[in-house]
């Protein structure tokens, strides 16, 4: 115990005060500036990773698989020139063509290849196509059928050289490997060559494809939604925040020491409970190895705290709701559950993290709703705790992150979830935000 | 402004409050890291660093208890973290087994020093003696709290304070002969 050397010393040096120097306080706000932003950033990782990848994705499908200006599109199409699929605009007249008949690439006006054939380019801004020339489906076939000597589409297949006189950012790109240029494929149409190549066939060490954006975007919407249903189980509980501190540092702001007094009352310490989910799920491939999956659950959460003897019922909050009130202290304190029941809708982007392995990493949002709770609200002033519904965040913001194994083919993925609201439970005072840790199930069914 | 509304608006990220909570504890609290550190340079280290603790985690604090507990316990165990993390001090916080001869407690001298003289006297004694002595004599927890927080044995938490105990007596009462030798030569 402390004696009287003890209490003259203690007394001594309370009584010694310094004055910081000014860079202190400026680098204090930094520090906290710096810190604040840092978790900020950990926060919103989950819903960054999600728009990131919506959009790598996006980009992807837009790109061609050899020329990044540019794709040539061979339309899927039957004989029926007169029905094209994509909005078509008139070429320039006095623009030049290499028909692409021989390696020297003899130029020819625009206007004499317009007057007999039909082609689609898709231009390097991937925008739609300008069709040449508008011409009866009968005519162009007639046309054709006089022209003796069609050309196989192999002898087109060639590498392109630099055509002088051709405004290159208009018509010509010009990768290191063979490609059909536009200009080569106006001459496959010339000699019904294109007859022979079937929509979307790719050639090998070639590449035909009418993978545009907005073409991507379309087959994206056209693919079926996957039916499923989802299931998890594990814990829930209250965080103080994101921690993004070593633990050194979380145990000098948490630990209360026993030597110290404290004028108001202390709340029981929160421990994790039981939490679950259910709920359906509908899942589109945006790519072989990324889905998109929304949906609508029911989830449970709850957490663990010791209170006193049960005090008689009042009313309180707006609507003057009956609420339970139970003692904060006392000798015989019990286990009382606060429980969470919110209605979720989440979205989630899924990725297959490897070509070979089934296992698929998943960043989700969820927006929540609360229909009801029983969960406690401490008053310091009081010791003691009360329900009330209104003294709770409804809405609730939570993002996840969760990594599947793929267990039957494409049916059953299963694995660890981890899930943190972004809000706080309660209104007022406590900054608790909901944390759930657990597996999870999802099933779908064949398509 | 009282300190509910102070840490509110703190809270709601007023700077002008963070300034005002700071001014009103910064000096104070500088002289707790003065007395586990041995410069000003490092006291205003912990200082800092543990300012930027109170601030991001001022939402954890319940108005359970004064203001100026909470943030002085986030002091003392940021400069125990400093001491422990600083090549410094590292090689003089080995806690030894070391059992010291038996102290009277009673016996003790009156402390006729100036707080800055005390302070700067505990400052002289090795970093471990100064630490525990502080947390001991000053903050008031007791060996097995002092023992969890610097991870030693309780026993080893006696033992260090006793030794320091003596040392900071002895050296006082030196001072203190001193003090009467100039009075009588004057």
């Amino acid at each position: 115990m402390p004696n009287n050397f003890e209490k003259q010393v203690k007394e001594k040096m309370d009584e010694l005060t310094f004055v910081p120097t000014a860079p202190v306080w400026e680098q204090i706000q930094k520090q906290i500036r710096a810190k604040k932003e840092r978790r900020r950033f950990l926060l919103w990782l989950p819903i960054i990773i999600l728009l990131t990848g919506s959009c790598i994705l996006m980009l992807r499908n837009g790109k061609s698989h050899i020329d990044n200006r540019g794709t040539v599109a061979i339309e899927n199409r039957t004989n029926n020139f007169s029905t094209p699929n994509y909005k078509e605009k008139r070429i320039r007249k006095n623009d030049l063509v290499n028909t692409g008949k021989d390696r020297t690439n003899t130029i020819f006006p625009v206007t004499d290849i317009l007057q007999k054939h039909r082609v689609v380019r898709i231009n390097n801004s991937n925008r739609y196509s300008r069709a040449l020339h508008r011409k009866n489906a009968k005519e162009f076939r007639n046309s054709i059928a006089n022209k003796p000597g069609a050309e196989p589409l192999t002898r087109l297949l060639q590498t392109d050289e630099p055509t002088p006189g051709l405004d290159n950012n208009e018509y010509i790109s010009r990768p290191p490997v063979p490609y059909i240029s536009e200009r080569l494929l106006i001459h496959a149409r010339l000699n019904l060559l294109i007859d022979s190549v079937k929509p979307r066939q790719v050639i090998p060490g070639l590449f035909i494809s009418i993978d545009t954006p907005l073409a991507k975007a379309k087959q994206i919407l056209n693919t079926k939604w996957q039916m499923g249903i989802i299931a998890s189980a594990g814990f829930s509980g209250l965080s103080k925040g994101f921690h993004v501190f070593p633990a050194s540092m979380q145990a000098d702001v948490g630990s209360v020491s026993g030597s110290n007094n404290y004028n108001g009352y202390r709340n029981s310490p929160v421990t994790k409970n039981h939490a679950y989910a259910i709920g359906a799920r509908a899942k589109r491939n945006l790519s072989s190895r990324v889905s998109f999956a929304l949906g609508v659950d029911y989830s449970y959460y709850s957490t663990q705290i010791k209170v006193g003897q049960k005090l008689q019922d009042t009313l309180i909050g707006l609507n003057n709701s009956p609420s339970r009130s139970y003692m904060g202290y006392g000798p015989d304190l019990q286990n009382y559950s606060n429980q969470y029941h919110f209605l979720s809708l989440p979205v989630s982007l899924e990725w297959k993290t490897g070509v070979h392995i089934p296992l698929y990493l998943e960043a989700s949002f969820s927006l929540q709703q609360m229909i009801h709770t029983n969960g406690l609200i401490f008053n310091s002033r009081t010791g003691n705790y009360y329900t009330d519904q209104s003294a709770h965040n409804k809405t609730q913001l939570m993002t996840g992150l969760g990594l599947y194994y793929e267990l039957l083919r494409s049916s059953l993925f299963f694995g660890p979830q981890a899930q943190f609201g972004l809000r706080q439970m309660e209104k007022n005072g406590s900054s608790n935000h909901l944390v759930y840790a657990g597996l999870q199930a999802h099933f779908f069914f064949k398509k | 402004m009282d300190h509910y509304a102070l840490v509110k608006d703190c809270l709601k990220g007023k700077p002008s409050a963070q300034k005002q909570l700071y001014d009103q504890f910064a000096g104070l609290m500088l002289s707790v890291c003065y007395r586990y550190t041995k410069s000003m340079a490092d006291a205003e280290d912990v200082l800092q660093e543990g300012f930027v603790k109170v601030f991001l985690n001022l939402h954890q604090y319940k108005f359970q208890g004064e203001l100026g507990g909470w943030i002085r316990r986030i002091m003392v165990t940021t400069a125990i973290n400093y001491l422990k993390r600083n090549a410094r001090y590292q090689s003089e916080l080995i806690f030894t087994e070391d059992h010291l001869h038996i102290v009277n407690n009673d016996h003790h001298p009156e402390v006729k020093l100036q707080a800055k003289e005390l302070a700067d006297l505990v400052r002289q004694l090795p970093p471990g003696y100064q630490t525990i002595f502080n947390l001991y004599a000053v903050e008031g927890y007791n060996h097995v709290e002092i023992g969890k927080m610097l991870g030693i044995r309780e026993s080893t938490s006696r033992s260090q304070y006793a030794r320091a105990r003596a040392l900071l007596i002895q050296w006082i009462e030196q001072l203190n002969n001193d003090i009467k030798k100039t009075a009588y030569a004057k």
